[in-house]
C-alpha cells in the first residue's frame, strides 16, 4: 500500500513535470495569433492612413489653388468685387460641392464656365472631366501602353462665400461690411475602405487691392 | 511501467500534427510579414515622392508669388548694347537653352520681365528624361527685389566711368552693416540701381519721386567690404559702357540736383530640370534652382516632368486668357501674367522590383506684385 501510494505520488509529480500538452500548446498558439492579428490590424490602419497621405497633399494644394484664383481675379480686376459671391447671391461661384473641373476662359475654378479637363496628350479625362494626369505605369516610362491615368474624380470642391459683419466696437458694428467677404473652400475626397476626408481653408477678401 | 510510459514524449503522429500546425502558423506569419514589408516599401516610395513634390511646389510657389516685387510693372529696360542672359553661372555654363530676356528686335533694349516663361526649355542641355520621353518640360524665371538683404543701409557712389561703386554705411548701428556679411553680396549677384528726383508736379506738395534712371548691374568683384566692381564682359551680359541703361547713365543721373540713388539686390530665380551624369551613368532627373549668376542647386530629386501655363491679360482685348503655355505673342506679354499654373510629376527612386510610385501635384500661384495696383498713390481711380 505504502509503496503504491508513493509511486502514485511520484507518478503525479512526473506528470506535472512533463511540460505542456499538445492541447495546451495549441491553445497558446491560438491566443498568441489573436494577439498578433490585433497588432497587424493596427498596422493595416497605419498603412491606410499613409495611403491617404497622397490625397491629403493633393487636397491641400487644391484648396490653395482655388483660393489663389479668386485673389488673382480680384487683383487683376477681371471680375468686379460684387461677383465674388456664390451664384445664389448674385456672384459667379457655383454653390455646393462640385467636381474638380478645370478653369474655363476666366481662369477661375468653381465658376459656371468650368470645362472638362484634358490630359497632356489632349485626351478627355475620365470621371466627367475631373482633373486627371497620365502617370507612367509599371514600366516607369511615360508614353507607353501601360500608362495609368490618375483621376481626381473622387474629389469634390465647395466654394462658399459669405458676408462679413463689422466687428463689435466699430461705428457700424453688426452691419454687413460691403468691402469684405469670407471665403471658405472645402475639398473632400472619398477613397475605398477609408472614411471621407476633407480639407478646408478660410480666407477673407477685401475689395481693396 | 507507468512512470516509464510518461517519459516516452510525443508519438510520431503527435509530432507530425504539431509540426504541421506549427508550419502552417509560420507560413501564415511569413506571408503577413511579406505583405507588411511590401506595404512598407510602398509607403517609403510614396513618402519619398510626396516629399520631393512638396519641396518642389513649395519653393516654386514662394518664388513665383514674389515675382515683380520692387520692379516696374512693365518690366525693367535693360541695356541696348547687348542681350542679357539669365540662368547662367560665373563659369559660363548656361542651364536654360535660349535663356535671354525677350527683346523685340536686335539692338533694341531687352526687357527683364517679372516672369520669364521658358516654354520647352525645361531640361538643361535638352537632355532626355528616360521616365518621360517626348514630354514638354518648361523652365520658369521669377524676378524680384530681395528685401531680406537691406541694401538701403548703404550708400552707393558710382564714378562716371560706371564700372565700380563705393559703398558707404548709412547707419553703422544697424546690422548687417557689411556687404560681406553672411547672406550678403557675392560675385554674380545682380543689383538694381534706381535714381529718383523729388517732385512730379502731380500733387501740391510735389514730394513724390520720379525715376530718372534704372540699371541692372552684375557684381564682378568685391575688392573690400566698401567697394564693388561691375566690369564689362560679365557672365550675364549686364555691364556695358555703351548704349542705354548702363551704370554711367545712372552715375550722371545721380549727379543731378536732389537725386537719390537706391539699390536692391535682385533675385532672378530660375527653375529647370537637370539629368545629372556621374561617372558616365545617367542618373534620375532633379529640379534645380538657380539664382542670379550663381551655380544652380538641386532642390528636389526625381522630378520627371515640369510644366507651366499662364493666365495672362490680352492687351488687345483687355480680357484674361487662361492657360497659355507661352504668353509671348500678339497682345500677350510676360508683364501681363496674372496667375501661374504649375504641374510637377515625380517618381520614386526606390523601385520595388521594377515598380516605381509616380504621382503629380498641380497648383496655381497668383503673381500678386504683378497685378498689384497701389490705388493710394495714384491721382486717378484707374485701380478701382
Amino acid at each position: 500500500m505504502m509503496q503504491k501510494k508513493i509511486s502514485k505520488a511520484q507518478a503525479g509529480k512526473r506528470d506535472r513535470e512533463n511540460g505542456f500538452s499538445l492541447i495546451e500548446v495549441m491553445i497558446a498558439i491560438v491566443v498568441m495569433s489573436v494577439g498578433i492579428l490585433a497588432v497587424i490590424a493596427s498596422f493595416a490602419t497605419a498603412v491606410a492612413a499613409t495611403q491617404s497621405a497622397e490625397e491629403d497633399l493633393i487636397a491641400r494644394q487644391k484648396v490653395l489653388e482655388a483660393m489663389e484664383s479668386i485673389y488673382t481675379a480680384r487683383n487683376s480686376q477681371q471680375i468686379p468685387f460684387a461677383a465674388v459671391a456664390n451664384v445664389s447671391n448674385g456672384g459667379i461661384f457655383v454653390d455646393g460641392a462640385q467636381p474638380l473641373l478645370c478653369a474655363g476662359a476666366d481662369g477661375l475654378v468653381g465658376t459656371g464656365d468650368d470645362v472638362a479637363c484634358k490630359t497632356q496628350a489632349g485626351a478627355n479625362c475620365p470621371d466627367g472631366g475631373a482633373e486627371c494626369m497620365v502617370l507612367p505605369g509599371n514600366d516607369g516610362i511615360l508614353g507607353t501602353a501601360d500608362d495609368v491615368t490618375m483621376s481626381l474624380g473622387n474629389f469634390s470642391r465647395t466654394i462658399a462665400i459669405n458676408t462679413v459683419l463689422y466687428p463689435a466696437g466699430s461705428p457700424n458694428a453688426g452691419q454687413v461690411n460691403p468691402n469684405m467677404m469670407a471665403i471658405t473652400i472645402t475639398i473632400s475626397y472619398t477613397k475605398a475602405g477609408l472614411p471621407a476626408r476633407s480639407f478646408t481653408a478660410n480666407g477673407l477678401i477685401s475689395s481693396y487691392h | 511501467m507507468r512512470m516509464n510510459k510518461s517519459q516516452h514524449g510525443f508519438s510520431l503522429l503527435e509530432l507530425l500534427v504539431a509540426s504541421s500546425i506549427g508550419l502552417t502558423v509560420i507560413l501564415v506569419m511569413t506571408s503577413l510579414f511579406k505583405t507588411g514589408m511590401d506595404a512598407t516599401m510602398k509607403v517609403t516610395q510614396r513618402a519619398e515622392t510626396q516629399q520631393n513634390l512638396r519641396a518642389a511646389v513649395q519653393l516654386m510657389t514662394k518664388d513665383i508669388s514674389l515675382a515683380g516685387g520692387g520692379i516696374p510693372s512693365g518690366g525693367l529696360q535693360l541695356s541696348s548694347a547687348g542681350v542679357s542672359k539669365f540662368g547662367c553661372n560665373q563659369a559660363g555654363t548656361c542651364y536654360v537653352t535660349g535663356g535671354t530676356y525677350p527683346n523685340s528686335a536686335t539692338g533694341s533694349p531687352n526687357y527683364m520681365y517679372a516672369i520669364e516663361p521658358g516654354f520647352g526649355t525645361g531640361v538643361q542641355n535638352a537632355a532626355v528624361i528616360t521616365a518621360a520621353p517626348g514630354q514638354t518640360n518648361s523652365s520658369i524665371t521669377s524676378v524680384y527685389c530681395d528685401y531680406n538683404f537691406p541694401l538701403s543701409n548703404f550708400t552707393f557712389a558710382i564714378p562716371a566711368a560706371g564700372t565700380s561703386a563705393t559703398v558707404g554705411v548709412i547707419n553703422a548701428a544697424i546690422t548687417p552693416n557689411n556687404i560681406l556679411a553672411p547672406g550678403g553680396l557675392q560675385v554674380g549677384d545682380l543689383i538694381l540701381f534706381t535714381v529718383s528726383t523729388p517732385g512730379n508736379g502731380k500733387s501740391a506738395s510735389g514730394t513724390s519721386l520720379v525715376q530718372n534712371a534704372a540699371v541692372v548691374a552684375e557684381v564682378t568683384g568685391i575688392p573690400s567690404n566698401t567697394a564693388l566692381t561691375f566690369a564689362t564682359g560679365d557672365a550675364l551680359n549686364f555691364n556695358f559702357a555703351t548704349g542705354t541703361n548702363n551704370l554711367a547713365a545712372v552715375a550722371s543721373a545721380a549727379a543731378g540736383a536732389g537725386a537719390q540713388t537706391s539699390a536692391c539686390r535682385l533675385q532672378v530665380v530660375t527653375y529647370f530640370l537637370q539629368v545629372p551624369v556621374a561617372g558616365g551613368t545617367v542618373q534620375t532627373p532633379r529640379l534645380m534652382r538657380q539664382v542670379n549668376g550663381l551655380n544652380a542647386v538641386p532642390v528636389a530629386d526625381n522630378i520627371i516632368n515640369l510644366q507651366f501655363t499662364y493666365d495672362v491679360i490680352d492687351s488687345t482685348t483687355g480680357t484674361v486668357v487662361a492657360n497659355q503655355q507661352n504668353p509671348i505673342g500678339a497682345g500677350e506679354s510676360p508683364s501681363l501674367i496674372q496667375k501661374v499654373n504649375l504641374w510637377v510629376m515625380g517618381t520614386s527612386l526606390t523601385t520595388d522590383g521594377n515598380r516605381a510610385q509616380n504621382m503629380y501635384l498641380a497648383t496655381a500661384v497668383s503673381t500678386r506684385d504683378m497685378s498689384f495696383c497701389n490705388s493710394y498713390s495714384s491721382s486717378t481711380t484707374a485701380c478701382q
